[in-house]
């Protein structure tokens, strides 16, 4: 791994340009330094013409010989230096000197796709969106298969899969073939802040305006702004305290009735943060939140226009379960989100590093992925942040330099506070029954002392700290979620992620 | 773009369509001299190498300096080429033709070196038959019209053409052009005086030079070699002080 040489002037171009408009072009500059490299840039010529076949309509391709890059557009004027994107030939080639197609393949498509930035950017304690935001192509077509089947959807995934930056992705690629409202329940705590933070998605998101009552929309109008929208929903408090019922069933009403083929959908996230939020208020029941999925459930049935997006954790089900709630979920067709698959994140890997100026080689990103185990997204962007800074400062890192940025950096103490999260769910265990905590705390001890351990041992381990064993089946579930646990495939109990293992071996124990 | 009707002819019926249009049929041929355009890439970069302790050694005056202003042959060079060449071989089974010629010529890819002097050019062309990367990689031949007998002599021009053919895929050849400024300066007049007009229309030489601008163009590279001769006369005498 090391820091690319752009000072190079001369090279090879090879261009990919549009048939039914040649001003529209891109093009990758390889600087050459002498005829050894010859056949491997016939190599990556000939890979970079076969990633185009499937454009081949589409797309011309063509190669220029380069004396000055400066000089590039005086030269070739038909091509557009705006959109030339240095590499260097190591940054293509296997250790056997191939052409690697998925990178070659995974870079045309961001060019052809013209994202805003070719190169997705690191995301770390934020959502990926825009051209941050990468793949998931198979999940999205899921999605919008199940909704325009007219299904309601329950997105699962352990935290820190990226559910949220899909769903706010969808809410905007979607947009085009249904309205789409992206709702927020984090920070609430009641079904009054649910309808709340429901009419502030509507808000923010102009194509449902037109379904406000009219003084709303006239407010709405009047500005636009994040104050506009705050006295909005100050101005309405009142109104959605009184009956919280009556007044967002007055807009959905308004949506269901609206005469249009698309259907109107709600994203509703984090679900289990309100839930978890309203049964922590020391006033409130599990009443209120089972009312709140018993009326929940009556207006799926009621507007039939409207279809809901829920996500939460994995755990959801299993989560209201514990509490005695009858969530009435059955409707929804439950989808999971997975993780990057290994070609997903080999190319993910190396459009990054490509965008951070740094040549990565296959066996460099293989090494990546053993190290860190499965490639949640958080801790995937958290490892590239780490070697990248590793990389800029020492401008070349060697195999056993990368390992020691996983201990030392990722792993050591300097990067607890990215972890937190993680410590901060078992602080809140204890809510689910008397030392529960701390008989998470023995499992996770134990899972991460060992390659494996049978669930049966760890009933014992859970009894021996908790004094019974009624919650240990559920507590599983929920730790599944959160602590990304898994039984495999002789049902024996593993951590499904080795660097939170190893995380946990180091400062859980 | 005007073109010569028998090149206009040859797109429309040879070319396979879509691209058989005066628009379209560069994308064809440069579609199979793209391996010629890499090839150029490196060899560029490794003569510059060749020449780079030239240029150091020579740093008090001009030595040398490469010309990448027409590294691939034009399209409509090409096709003209691929004419011209059938009209003189007539059909003797060794013509140039749209499948054969990105093998067959040998001048596609080229890039000119343009020396200060004229024993510059005879340096240049020892350093690159001798690179010791150049001879593993090609087979390299010469022609050399810088000492011509008269009677050998087609043309003005007076150069070393080194014809590289890649070892590792015969048919892919290089050529590099070496010569001197002043034979590069009475090229490019007569490119555009001479060798253009008579490329349009190859038959009207009597009619399109009646002045006899090309035997006096003929003439003036003559006396530009005797030019070159008495400028290196003149160097040779200065080392020697």
């Amino acid at each position: 791994m090391k820091l690319r040489d752009e000072k190079q002037k001369k090279g090879h171009l090879l261009t990919i340009i549009s048939k039914k408009d040649r001003t529209d072009n891109f093009s990758f500059f390889f600087p050459v330094e002498g005829l050894s490299q010859f056949d491997t840039l016939l190599k990556i010529s000939k890979g970079f013409e076969d990633c185009l076949a499937s454009f081949k309509n589409d797309y011309d391709y063509s190669g220029y010989s380069i004396s000055d890059f400066g000089k590039a557009g005086e030269v070739f004027p038909e091509i557009d230096i705006h959109r030339i994107l240095i590499f260097e030939q190591a940054e293509f080639l296997s250790a056997a000197s191939t052409f690697i197609p998925e990178f070659g393949q995974a870079l045309v498509n961001r060019c052809i796709k013209k994202n805003r930035q070719i190169f997705p950017g690191i995301v770390t304690g934020a959502m990926a969106s825009g051209s941050n935001f990468y793949d998931r192509n198979k999940d999205m077509s899921t999605i919008k298969k199940h909704l325009l089947e007219g299904k309601n959807i329950l997105l699962r995934a352990p935290r820190r899969y990226g559910k949220t930056s899909l769903l706010t992705h969808i809410t905007k690629t979607f947009s085009h073939s249904m309205d789409i409202c992206f709702v927020d329940l984090e920070g609430g705590d009641s079904s009054e802040e649910f309808v709340e933070l429901i009419l502030k998605g509507i808000l923010l998101n102009k194509n449902f305006h037109q379904y406000l009552p009219g003084h709303i929309l006239k407010a709405a109008k009047a500005s636009g702004s994040d104050r506009g929208r705050l006295d909005i929903l100050r101005s309405e408090r009142k109104a959605i305290r009184k009956d919280w019922k009556t007044y967002i069933e007055f807009i959905f009403h308004c949506i269901d009735k609206a005469e249009k083929d698309t259907p109107s959908v709600f994203i509703l996230d984090e679900v289990s943060f309100l839930i978890e939020d309203m049964l922590e208020r020391k006033d409130n029941e599990k009443n209120e939140v089972e009312e709140l999925f018993q009326w929940f459930s009556k207006i799926r049935g009621k507007y039939k226009n409207i279809q809901f997006i829920l996500s939460g954790s994995e755990h959801l089900p299993t989560f209201l379960n514990v509490f005695g709630i009858e969530g009435q979920l059955d409707d929804f067709q439950e989808t999971s989100l997975n993780l990057f698959s290994k070609k997903i994140a080999t190319q993910f890997i190396f459009l990054v590093f490509a965008g951070h100026k740094t040549i990565v080689s296959q066996k460099e990103i293989e090494s990546i992925l053993k190290l860190m185990g499965k490639p949640i997204p958080y801790f995937l962007q958290l490892f590239l942040d780490a070697l990248l800074t590793a990389c800029r400062e020492k401008t070349a890192l060697n195999p056993e330099q990368i390992k020691e940025v996983y201990y030392n950096d990722l792993l050591g103490s300097g990067s607890k506070r990215y972890f937190e999260s993680i410590e901060k769910q078992l602080e809140r265990y204890n809510r689910y029954g008397k030392r529960c905590r701390a008989g998470a705390k023995a499992i996770l001890d134990k899972l991460a002392q060992a390659d494996f351990v049978p669930i049966e041992e760890l009933e014992i381990i859970w009894e021996e700290t908790t004094g019974g064993s009624e919650q240990f089946t559920r507590m599983m579930e929920i730790m599944k979620d959160d602590f990304y646990i898994k039984p495999n495939r002789k049902n024996n109990i593993i951590f499904d992620s080795k660097l939170i293992k190893e995380w946990w071996f180091r400062h859980g124990l | 773009m005007a073109f010569n009707p028998e090149i206009s002819d040859y797109i429309k019926n040879k070319i396979p369509p879509p691209d058989n249009t005066i628009k379209k049929f560069g994308n064809f041929i440069s579609s199979k001299i793209q391996e010629h355009g890499t090839l150029c890439t490196t060899v560029l970069a490794e003569v510059e190498k060749i020449l780079s302790p030239f240029k150091t050694q020579h740093q008090n005056r001009f030595f040398c300096r490469i010309d990448t202003d027409h590294k691939l042959k034009s399209p409509v060079g090409i096709i003209e080429k691929i004419i011209r060449g059938n009209r003189e071989l007539g059909n003797k089974g060794d013509e140039f033709t749209l499948e054969n010629f990105n093998t067959r010529m040998t001048d596609l890819a080229r890039f000119r070196i343009v020396c200060n002097f004229l024993s510059d050019v005879f340096l240049v062309q020892k350093a690159i038959k001798n690179s010791n990367e150049l001879k593993s990689a090609f087979k390299i031949k010469e022609k050399i019209s810088i000492e011509q007998r008269p009677a050998q002599r087609k043309s003005g021009e007076r150069s070393v053409k080194l014809i590289l053919e890649y070892k590792n895929k015969p048919g892919l050849f290089l050529e590099i052009q070496i010569m001197t400024q002043l034979a590069e300066a009475w090229d490019k007049k007569d490119h555009y005086l001479i060798y253009e007009i008579r490329r349009m229309s190859p038959d009207k030489d009597e009619e399109n030079f009646s002045d006899f601008s090309d035997a006096k163009m003929f003439a003036m590279a003559e006396l530009l070699y005797i030019a070159d001769n008495y400028f290196d006369d003149l160097k040779k005498q200065r080392e020697k002080k």
